[in-house]
């Protein structure tokens, strides 16, 4: 989700500059103060959660393989699209940086869905496969939300 | 006069309804606070106190200023009290009478609409206080009037009460395409991913249109956390930006949302859904199926993620330090995750 960095230190610029000068009491305001360093702290010592897109990254990698396939084998009017995209999953597949290869397997996903969806043949059961894999991606996903 | 306090802000507002609406030769104001900051306006309430033929006359007012921010799409204030004027006067909706409009920045900083406090209170329908407050109205008469009043504005005549002279009329069967094309325009604006779920919301609603109804009013933020109460009666209807001329059952939609409920049997945490069809069906002159509000429901849940798309955007790239953002922009997930619940996976 959001960078951890940027959210902190915002989080601690808001703590200093709007919320500790309207702070009357002086404990609280005490307490307001060791909060900002706390943060600061806490910022140096942690790093960033990429676990979660990691594991999307590697269901989307395998599920996506799989799913072109089997489009594809279907000989339907869609097939040489798919080829095309199992061409782009295989260039994404190279892609070192978690955060870079997460979005563009995203990408890839949401053009295979649109064609679908377009697809003037009935593709219920594929779209029906690409939410089976959208069922697995959010579940691993919904770890980011406290 | 430049407001540089609250107190200053307090004197000015005072003189301003005392020169536009009360015409005293002298005011005392009894009473004067800010309400809770919205996401859109500023709110202020202020109780006045003046003398006139030998007896004291006291009456309580609202100024709505308006706010300009990143979250909110360029509002016409002008507007906004036309429709007010025409509902409140002509309608037996309970909607605040509004008195002025002010157009010159210069005198709070910002246009604003100085209108009628109506008597009740507002709750938060999720809070406790909230939770309490509907349970015991859903066994009484307010669940009915929640009802009669949707149904009320969705029947009125917006032709002859000249409302659509402020409010554009389109035809039906291209409202629903526009209103996705509105909520995709948004989504490529402020998106951080191309997202395969959303992607699949937006394809579900361009496919399984309902047919078209023939258009009316409509408030488009219809629920019980806008609403004023008083013992068991609704007195009044508050939060009327949205207002358009659009599909009833995008109403109907909304009070049956999940983000409206969530946890609750209720829809809006007042009325079963049976019985909340039922009543509404008695009223009005056309028929909907659960399948077509289903469809506005999952509109909703779109626009509830969007909704959260938009802090978070605003928050990342635009640097706000409202931290109402960071944790509306947090919540895309938990939207996401219902949305993917209400489409069946």
């Amino acid at each position: 989700m959001f960078d951890k960095d940027y959210t902190i230190k915002l989080i601690s610029q808001v703590i200093k500059e709007e919320i500790i000068p309207s702070i009357d009491n002086s404990v609280v305001r005490e307490q307001a103060i060791a909060m900002v360093s706390v943060l600061k702290n806490v910022n140096l010592n942690t790093l960033q959660n990429l676990n979660p897109y990691e594991e999307v990254n590697e269901l989307l990698g395998k599920e996506l393989s799989l799913l072109l396939e089997k489009v594809r084998k279907q000989e339907k009017s869609e097939s040489e699209l798919m080829k095309e995209y199992e061409i782009q999953l295989a260039e994404i597949e190279k892609i070192q940086n978690v955060k870079q290869k997460w979005a563009e397997l995203n990408s890839l996903f949401s053009k295979i869905i649109k064609s679908l969806y377009h697809s003037e043949e009935n593709v219920e059961e594929d779209i029906q496969e690409c939410r089976r894999i959208l069922r697995k991606q959010l579940n691993i996903e919904i770890k980011l939300v406290g | 006069m430049k407001i540089e306090n609250e107190q200053d802000m307090k004197s000015v507002l005072a003189n301003y309804i005392n020169e536009q609406i009360i015409k005293a030769d002298h005011i005392e104001v009894v009473q004067f606070f800010k309400a809770s900051g919205g996401w859109s306006d500023d709110v202020f309430i202020l109780k006045v106190r003046w003398g006139e033929n030998d007896s004291k006359k006291e009456q309580n007012y609202v100024v709505r200023k308006k706010k300009d921010g990143p979250m909110i799409e360029e509002k016409d204030f002008l507007r906004q009290f036309n429709i007010l004027d025409i509902l409140s006067k002509d309608t037996n909706l309970p909607v605040p009478e509004v008195y002025c409009y002010e157009k010159d920045k210069s005198i709070i900083g910002n246009e604003f609409i100085v209108m009628e406090k109506i008597e009740g209170k507002s709750y938060v329908p999720w809070s406790i206080e909230g939770r309490q407050f509907f349970k015991k109205a859903s066994k009484g008469n307010i669940r009915k009037e929640f009802v009669s009043y949707l149904a009320a504005l969705h029947s009125l005549d917006y032709h002859s009460l000249l409302l659509d002279h402020h409010l554009s009329v389109m035809d039906s069967k291209i409202y629903l395409d526009r209103k996705i094309e509105e909520l995709e325009g948004l989504y490529q604006q402020h998106k951080f991913i191309e997202d395969p779920l959303i992607t699949d919301a937006f394809e579900w609603l361009k496919k399984n249109k309902p047919e078209p109804i023939p258009l009316a009013v409509i408030h488009n933020d219809y629920r019980t956390g806008n609403l004023l109460y008083e013992d068991d009666i609704v007195t009044g209807i508050l939060d009327w930006e949205s207002i358009e001329i659009g599909d009833p059952r995008l109403d109907i939609g909304y009070v049956c949302s999940k983000s409206n409920r969530m946890d609750s049997p209720l829809m809006c945490y007042l009325i079963s859904r049976e019985e909340f069809y039922s009543l509404y069906k008695q009223d009005v002159n056309f028929d909907f199926d659960e399948k077509d509000i289903y469809y506005f429901e999952v509109y909703h849940q779109l626009r509830f993620y969007m909704i959260s798309l938009l802090a978070g955007d605003i928050f990342v790239r635009k640097g706000s330090t409202d931290l109402r953002m960071v944790r509306q922009g947090f919540r895309s997930g938990l939207m996401k995750h219902m949305l993917a619940e209400l489409l069946g996976y």
